[in-house]
């Protein structure tokens, strides 16, 4: 047994943790000292919320260790890693809107065995500590009323209050104006004085290198390295860590002839589920025949961007043209007959009924066409021999038309989903994240799929974070960021270093980086 | 006199409703709808009565009633938290089952011979405020039983609300995630609570069988399970609310009651004032759950998922 | 392209997978038949009766003598009706609990045409008293179908109390408005004329209703299976979120599932009355509408599967009920075998679900 490095707070050997066939966490050693700033870097994808649950007891990993102060442990559950020391704010959900700021504190407290404290004394303590911090919070109010930043700093003092000696924040800026960030970045800066441990799981490189002692970089599931702020040179080291070495993709689109302008986005502004604007202020036009690639990481509005151009989610301001005429307040199925599909991310939420057959899922929307339809009855022989064409086309793994979708695997999944978006030959075909978690065959077949609609002359938005898919099938690449498009380039005059430094805020590469300009 | 009559008899009439109905306002709010109260409280109506005529005591009655609710409360968890099967269809084949096997079993157990009389129900005089013309016979001269709903309100509103154990409970239903995530064991909680909503669902059932009517009748809980269910839900989960609309239900109830006991405005029909408990719930519901917001892990089976 | 042979070993293993997965519904059943009945024998037991001779008495009762035989098929008709209807509303993910009631309205309403035009002939009349009960149904269905499509209340206790409200109600008119003058020994309403009654089918004494029944499964299941209409209920059963995502009118479709639902359960009522009661006493209260409930569970809420599982569930009624009578076993015990079918159905489904989760992940 590998003793520690004195100070070593927390240490991983070896772990690993699947899910569903995809391994999400390969074999990962990590480790944080004692009253350092850790940084755990990556895109989506690459397993940091798998390895910091693991840590913080949410999941159990498969195989591998964990340490805590030098001793071995086994953490079967989020209570056993809060006695241990070590507390998680989580992206999302941590927090029940419904509650008072103060009840919400005070769940995280009891647990960790402390005295229990009544509701009165402990929004005097609240009040206390946040002046301490910087910021003042009303202990009383009901979270929903709550700005994000706000709610923000009700999870830091949550964690705070836990007496945590190890705090994992997950993407904790993601929702942040960049004045809130300043705050954030102090408090964690006098938790670490304190002699506690903070892990910064982050893809936004300027705040890790900011305020990072050291940075750990995750990619696909496994460590790529660690290296400390004094180590690192310029910002091109991380970038090539996280986003994988510069390689020219072997499949290259030759950029075509562009048609007429078929999609035009004026000025759009979109709101997300809890009321926050996540999509400011962007205008975009889609040409017949091109392939706009959106590169960002997710959680910068791309979902909500797309759902407004499908009609699923409406518009709080400006508007949106398809074919020179504004859509305004239409229905999905409406957008749909106007020739706009959109493949979405959600595979088994929204996309695809599980319970019912492969067929009857292919025709979701399109049900009301003919040749399905025929009166009021479905022609089901006609839907099925459909059916069995596109199984055949696309490779999907199933028994044939009639099987339950359920029974797929994720990657035939989305081949489904693909193949019935793709069949009603749109003008316009959204695509986000479509070969996320597919294999590399199935990939490559789906990037086939969505070449061939743009050389038929169609328009493909690709919403994507992964590089290498954007830069071999666009024309044109945009960066979405915060909410907002950030760049947009021909594709031969961007290069994946400068995609990538946009993607995570930066709006240069150089040995200093320079945060972009951000309007809050 | 009429009033006093009708206001005591508001109160043994609200009894059962509230009893289910705090512990369904727990359920809920935990996250767990219980169909089968109706269920629940029919078999323990049932076993109280068997109970308390075999040993010639009401007291061995409630606790065979109460002993029966908690089995119920725990067979519902198994079958719900751990196998997460659906709520509804479990709890809907709890009541039809009831039914069953309650008349079958009086059948058997009794034949066709009268059913044995039970001791009568010691009313505890709460003297010198029973004194009190009109309102002291109807409130403070009742059974001990009417005395443990309406004290039990306090407490159940306190616990809810003002503690920690309460606090928990509420975010099982909110968001069964953020609990786990906090540390809180929602499986282990979520059993206690069944059981506990089992136990006042059995409280319910022994209340009406051996106190109120004073023996056991096929059915006899004629839709007052679904009542308390609709009275949860419009008083959104708050144990005094819950009262109140408990109140006002006895109100109909014993109105009902009391028009064909004393042939009261004949010129209305028996049957108008018979349906008034279920207008009552329709239109408490309609006035006042409109889009109420149902804890958002309502009836949903909770695991582990990022 | 596509590696054919390694896809066709993959394709054989799934093949197999997703056949147990249309296999498994069945498991379910087989599952809650053979538990109810187990849990049966062991209450029979304890309560002195001797299983195998109720269960057989109630078989043989039921299936060897020309009396039950004749049971079966008049009791098989409103079950089989409410039934189907029932079915397109739990697809499309709605509980309507209420259908005791919405049979009594249509009962009744179908009674009143039923001897109102009493000169026209029959051709005209039945299909008049029919149209009746369903529109008897559909009424008493409306108002929880829209308090769930506008402001999301349960309606399993809004359809409930309903049936309450239709039970107390239908005592009322009996007694009432729409007693029959002539008798005054006890209250019931005026019979509907003879032009009304439904014909028998020729060489049987069972009444055409059946075939109205026959019909309806096969209507139900057509609608299901092969209408947009079927199909966009499946899909919001199926998952809210997809049929949101996929545009479909959502309270339109609640509202239209739930008033198919009531206008079966009325149309039973209406062809009790016409086939078999002519006239209704007040406290006619039909237990169909409860018993339904688990036969379709139990048939996997397929439409065709619904027909011979609705001879099953009145072989139980009726076999009980002459087991009864021949043994002196209460009747109830049946509906205690139906209550514990369903939920032994919930459990081996969850059970079923928690395999299918188990099996995904290994993958």
């Amino acid at each position: 047994m590998m003793s520690d490095a004195p100070g070593c707070a927390v240490r991983t050997v070896g772990i690993t943790k699947r899910f569903a066939g995809v391994v999400a966490n390969k074999s990962i050693d990590f480790d944080v000292m004692t009253g350092e700033i850790h940084g755990l870097l990556g895109e989506n994808g690459a397993g940091k919320t798998t390895l910091s649950s693991i840590v913080s007891g949410y999941y159990q990993p498969d195989e591998g260790e964990i340490y805590v102060r030098g001793k071995l442990v086994r953490i079967n559950s989020p209570k056993d890693a809060l006695k241990l020391g070590i507390g998680m704010v989580y992206q999302h959900f941590s927090l029940v809107p419904r509650f008072k700021v103060v009840e919400n504190v005070l769940l995280g407290l009891d647990v960790a065995g402390q005295k229990t404290k009544d509701l009165r004394t402990l929004a005097n303590a609240i009040t206390q500590r946040s002046a301490e911090l910087g910021f003042s919070i009303d202990p009383w109010a009901e979270v929903s009323e709550l700005s994000i930043g706000e709610r923000q700093r009700v999870e830091i003092l949550k964690v705070l209050f836990r007496g945590a000696s190890i705090i994992i924040l997950d993407e904790p800026t993601s929702v942040l104006a960049p004045v809130e960030v300043e705050g954030l970045f102090r408090t964690i800066k006098s938790l670490a004085s304190q002699g506690r441990s903070v892990v910064f799981i982050t893809h936004k490189l300027v705040e890790a290198l900011e305020f990072c002692d050291r940075m750990t970089v995750l990619r696909s599931g496994t460590k790529v390295g660690t290296l400390s702020k004094s180590e690192l040179q310029s910002t091109r080291e991380i970038v090539q860590m996280m986003f994988g070495a510069e390689i020219e993709p072997t499949a290259t689109r030759a950029i075509t002839r562009v048609g007429d302008e078929v999609l035009r986005a004026e000025g759009i502004v979109v709101e997300n589920d809890l009321g926050q604007e996540v999509v400011r202020d962007v205008s975009l036009t889609l040409h017949g025949g091109e392939v706009l690639g959106l590169a960002g990481v997710e959680g910068n509005g791309q979902k909500e961007l797309a759902e407004a151009l499908a009609a699923i989610r409406p518009l709080k301001a400006g508007r949106i043209l398809i074919g020179g005429k504004s859509i305004s307040g239409s229905n999905p199925a409406e957008q749909y007959d106007l020739g706009v599909a959109y493949i979405t991310d959600d595979r088994v939420g929204e996309g695809l009924v599980r319970d019912l057959s492969v067929s009857e899922n292919l025709v979701l929307k399109s049900f009301r066409r003919r040749p399905y339809r025929k009166g009021f009855v479905i022609d089901w022989r006609t839907v099925e021999k459909e059916t069995d064409k596109l199984i055949e086309e696309y490779g999907i793994v199933a028994l044939g038309p009639k099987s339950i979708v359920r029974t797929l695997s994720g990657g035939n999944l989305q081949k489904l989903l693909v193949a019935r978006e793709l069949s009603s030959k749109p003008i316009v075909l959204i695509a986000n994240q479509p070969t996320h978690g597919l294999d590399a065959r199935t990939t490559q077949y789906i990037h086939q799929k969505l070449i061939e609609q743009a050389s038929q002359g169609r328009a493909v938005i690709l919403i994507s974070n992964d590089l290498d898919e954007v830069f071999s099938l666009s024309d044109r690449i945009a960066v979405i960021y915060r909410g907002e498009i950030i760049g947009l380039l021909p594709r031969e005059q961007a290069t994946r270093e400068q995609v990538a430094h946009l993607m995570v805020g930066l709006r240069e590469t150089s040995g200093g980086a320079q945060t972009a300009t951000e309007t809050s | 006199m009429f009033v006093s009559f009708f206001l005591g008899s508001m109160l043994r009439s609200a009894t059962p409703i509230l009893f289910t109905a705090l512990g369904e306002a727990y359920g809920e709010s935990a996250g767990v709808l219980n169909i089968g109260a109706e269920g629940m409280m029919l078999t323990a109506a049932f076993t109280a009565f068997v109970a308390a005529a075999s040993a010639n005591s009401l007291l061995v009655g409630v606790i065979a009633g109460v002993g029966t609710g908690i089995v119920f409360g725990l067979l519902f968890a198994v079958l719900v938290v751990t196998l997460r099967a659906d709520q509804i269809v479990i709890g809907v084949g709890f009541d039809i089952a009831a039914a069953g096997l309650t008349s079958l079993g009086l059948r058997v157990i009794y034949g066709t011979a009268q059913l044995p009389v039970l001791p009568s129900r010691e009313v505890v005089d709460i003297a010198p405020l029973s004194s009190i013309p009109v309102i002291g016979k109807a409130f403070f001269s009742q059974d001990a039983m009417v005395y443990l709903a309406i004290l039990l309100v306090p407490v159940f509103y306190y616990v809810l609300y003002r503690t920690r154990f309460g606090l928990k409970l509420r975010t099982l239903g909110e968001s069964p995630m953020v609990a786990d995530t906090a540390g809180v064991n929602v499986f282990l909680m979520r059993y206690i609570i069944l059981m506990l909503v089992g136990a006042m669902a059995g409280l319910a059932g022994t209340y009406l069988s051996i106190y109120q009517v004073g023996f056991f009748r096929d059915d006899m809980t004629q839709g007052r399970g679904f009542i308390a269910i609709g009275v949860t839900m419009f008083a959104r989960w708050n144990p005094v609310g819950v009262f109140l609309a408990s109140l006002l239900y006895g109100g109909a109830e014993s109105l009902a009651g009391g028009v064909q006991a004393l042939g009261f405005l004949r010129t209305i029909p028996n049957e108008v004032v018979l349906i008034l408990p279920y207008i009552f719930t329709i239109g408490g519901l309609v006035a006042l759950a409109r889009r109420a917001r149902l804890p958002p892990a309502l009836a949903k089976p909770y695991r582990r998922e990022l | 392209m596509v590696d054919k042979t390694a896809m066709k070993s993959v394709t054989l293993r799934r093949a197999l997978r997703s056949s147990g997965a249309l296999l498994r519904p069945a498991l379910s059943t087989i599952v809650a038949l053979v538990g109810a009945f187990v849990t049966g024998a062991i209450i029979l037991t304890s309560t002195g009766f001797n299983p195998m001779q109720v269960y057989y008495t109630m078989f043989q009762e039921a299936w060897y003598t020309e009396f039950g035989i004749r049971k079966i098929l008049i009791e098989t008709l409103p079950l089989l009706i409410i039934a189907s209807g029932l079915l397109v509303c739990f697809r499309a993910g709605l509980w309507n609990v209420g259908c005791q009631g919405q049979m009594i309205i249509g009962g009744l309403l179908g009674n009143v045409v039923g001897y109102s035009l009493g000169t026209v002939p029959s051709p005209i009349i039945i299909p008049l008293m029919l149209i009746a009960g369903m529109i008897g149904g559909m009424a008493w269905v409306l108002p929880p179908a829209i308090m769930k499509a506008r402001w999301d209340l349960n309606e399993i206790v809004t359809t409930l109390m309903l049936n309450f409200i239709a039970i107390d109600f239908e005592l009322y008119l009996v007694k009432g408005p729409l007693r029959n003058a002539k008798i005054s020994t006890h209250p019931m309403t005026t019979p509907i004329v003879a032009t009304a009654e439904l014909p028998k089918i020729p060489g049987t004494q069972v009444h055409i209703g059946l075939i109205i029944a026959l019909a309806l499964s096969v209507v139900v299941y057509l609608l299901m299976s092969r209408t947009t209409l079927g199909y966009q209920f499946r899909v919001l059963g199926g998952s809210t979120s997809a049929a949101r995502y996929a545009g479909l009118p959502i309270s339109r479709l609640i509202v239209l599932s739930l008033l198919i639902s009531g206008a079966t359960a009325g149309l039973a009522g209406a062809v009790e009355v016409a086939g078999v009661m002519r006239n209704i006493d007040p406290e006619w209260v039909p237990s169909y509408g409860l018993e339904a409930f688990p036969l379709v569970f139990l048939a996997n809420f397929n439409a065709l599967v619904i027909i011979p599982f609705s001879f099953l569930f009145s072989t139980f009624l009726v076999g009980g009920d002459l087991m009864h009578r021949a043994l002196g076993l209460p009747i109830f015990f049946i509906d205690a075998l139906l209550g514990l079918m369903l939920v032994f159905f919930g459990a081996a489904e969850a059970v079923r679900q928690l395999q299918l989760r188990w099996r995904g992940k290994k993958d």
